[in-house]
């Protein structure tokens, strides 16, 4: 069937009438050809998915959710491009006119969606750079929770309480991102205040002894206690174990309780943050009330 | 059960329907039940120190008896129900023993260290699981440690490497000197050292997943025989293992496979894969 292009008929119908166009557009052999190309589409889209869908089961042993992602895009994106092109074509587009028309239409696009084509291009960015990969834990800012896809236009998370948070790629790009599950093991990390009256090094030997029965706690890296500056109400120290990341909850779960039986049992009691206000009579005031003076014990 | 090897927990269970049994291997507690179909297993672990050799408890504290006469668990006893597997003409239930699913890092108490052109065995012992199978294709229905050995990272840093169990080890030169604990496997390391200095043995990575397990003629368990050669040029260590009974064992025979297949010939050829 050689029908006039769309661009010519858009030129030529009745001086450019919309009536005309839609007359032209109505008639029989003009519709079964955009039928066809619609039918095109619709194949190819089945075929796109399908192909797609099998592409991922293939590779599915041998790669990560990241992968299969790039892997099941790459496919049906290729096969719906090839099958949009011919359905084009079928219908009478000239393609390399429209390519012409498409420079223009982009710079008028790009203005106008400025916004999408950041985060499209951050998208390529963020896959390229390969931060994080669907399924992967990461913080971005304060937010916590897995990577369920990274899209187009966004990062799709869902958090530890079930939410759904849709991320946009540039946010994300210009954000502190911390994956919390890019390696293996964690480190679990309990801040303590302990007082100056306790031996540091027994405290270290018994807190030691609880990690290593805790079976989630690893051996090795040996868990250990950081020492930080002191402060007004004793050491300020660090115990630091180290666990498998998937299991960093549950050894937290074992880990801390026992260490403060541990503590209570050894008769190390931990510090409390404590005032001390002495009362001081000032002579001057007679039976006056009692001037107070605050301050920290040390 | 006096007839019986004294090590010996293994084997199918000889129960019929509506009775019950306990067994304790070790820190581990079992108790298993056929009712009317179905398993009833319940287990518990009760504390132990891994550095303590612990006092020999009898293996069967409850002979098979009717379920209502034998003692239920305590409260934070783990319950599983086999549905469907056991009905009056149901396939029996059999205790097998496994090695530990994972590598196991062994550290000797004290430094151990062989000196340059000896050659020595040395004695461990690693943690047994339990496997629950059933009938006589050996279906596994569950399995349960022993003892659940605490994690351990085996690797150069903290971005490489593997999980594995870890293990303190008295690293014993003569197995008559192992405590006879049932819930675990000895192992014996051949070592060499052909270098010029000392080989000094931190801690040393044992592939128990490879390796098969084999009961003695007191039916305490043995795994195959590792055999580990230090080279001249001081890093390289040839790790290979005997796939035949240990020969320290008395009258060895094998009663369970290897869970994974070994890699033939040399587990591991760098020293920093055997050794810390």
């Amino acid at each position: 069937m050689t029908g006039p292009s769309i661009i010519a008929l858009l030129a030529n119908a009745d001086a450019g009438t919309a009536s005309g166009v839609l007359r032209d557009l109505l008639e029989p052999d003009r519709a079964i050809q955009l039928g066809q190309a619609l039918l095109l589409l619709i194949v190819g889209w089945l075929v796109a998915r399908t192909a797609s869908l099998t592409a991922v089961r293939l590779f599915r042993a041998r790669s990560s959710p990241q992968q299969r992602l790039l892997i099941r895009r790459g496919v049906a994106y290729t096969i719906m491009a090839v099958f949009l092109t011919a359905a084009l074509e079928h219908a009478g587009f000239q393609l390399g006119v429209l390519l012409g028309a498409a420079g223009v239409l982009t710079v008028a696009l790009g203005f106008a969606a400025q916004t999408s084509v950041s985060n499209i291009i951050s998208g390529l960015f963020l896959l390229g750079e390969r931060a994080f990969e669907v399924g992967d834990t990461v913080q971005v800012d304060q937010l916590v929770g897995v990577v369920l896809s990274i899209d187009w236009l966004s990062v799709k998370l869902r958090t530890f309480d079930n939410l759904y948070v849709r991320m946009p790629n540039e946010a994300i790009l210009k954000a502190r991102i911390t994956n919390l599950t890019h390696f293996p093991i964690r480190r679990i990390d309990v801040p303590l205040r302990v007082p100056f009256a306790i031996d540091l090094d027994r405290f270290e030997k018994t807190l030691v002894a609880v990690a290593e029965r805790a079976p989630l706690c690893l051996d090795e890296p040996a868990p250990a206690l950081h020492v930080n500056p002191p402060n007004e109400d004793g050491h300020s120290v660090t115990f630091v174990a180290w666990c498998l990341g998937a299991n960093i909850l549950q050894a937290r779960r074992q880990l801390v309780p026992a260490m403060i039986a541990a503590l209570r049992d050894a008769d190390m009691p931990l510090a409390h943050p404590r005032r001390t206000i002495t009362l001081v009579n000032d002579p001057r005031a007679g039976d006056a009330a009692p001037v107070l003076d605050g301050g920290a014990t040390p | 059960m006096s007839d019986a090897p004294r090590g010996r927990w293994f084997g199918p269970l000889a129960l019929d329907v509506g009775c019950a049994t306990v067994r304790q291997i070790g820190p581990l507690r079992l108790r298993v039940a056929r009712r009317v179909g179905e398993w009833h297993v319940s287990w518990q672990h009760q504390p132990d120190d891994e550095t303590a050799d612990a006092t020999p408890q009898p293996i069967e504290p409850h002979p098979p008896a009717p379920d209502a006469a034998v003692p239920p668990l305590g409260d934070d006893a783990t319950v599983h129900r086999f549905v469907g597997a056991a009905g009056r003409n149901g396939s029996p239930l059999a205790l097998c023993p496994a090695g530990a699913d994972r590598t196991v890092v062994g550290r000797p108490r004290q430094p151990f260290l062989l000196m340059p052109g000896a050659s020595h065995s040395m004695f461990l012992s690693t943690a047994l699981w339990v496997q629950l199978r059933l009938g006589v294709d050996g279906t596994l229905l569950h399995e349960i440690p022993t003892r659940r050995p605490s994690d351990t990272w085996f690797g150069p840093d903290t971005q490489r490497g593997q999980l594995a169990y870890a293990s303190r080890t008295a690293a014993r030169l003569d197995p008559a000197n192992l405590p006879p604990l049932v819930e675990r496997a000895i192992t014996e390391v051949r070592l060499t050292n052909r270098a010029d200095d000392a080989m000094m043995l931190e801690r040393i990575h044992l592939p128990i997943p490879t390796l098969a397990l084999f009961a003695d003629a007191d039916d305490f368990l043995w795994t195959s025989t590792l055999i580990a050669i230090r080279h001249s040029d001081r890093t390289t260590v040839d790790v290979t293992f005997d796939d035949g009974p240990p020969s320290a064992a008395r009258d060895p025979r094998r009663v369970a496979p290897a869970r994974q297949e070994g890699e033939s010939g040399s587990l591991s050829r760098m020293l920093h894969r055997l050794l810390g």
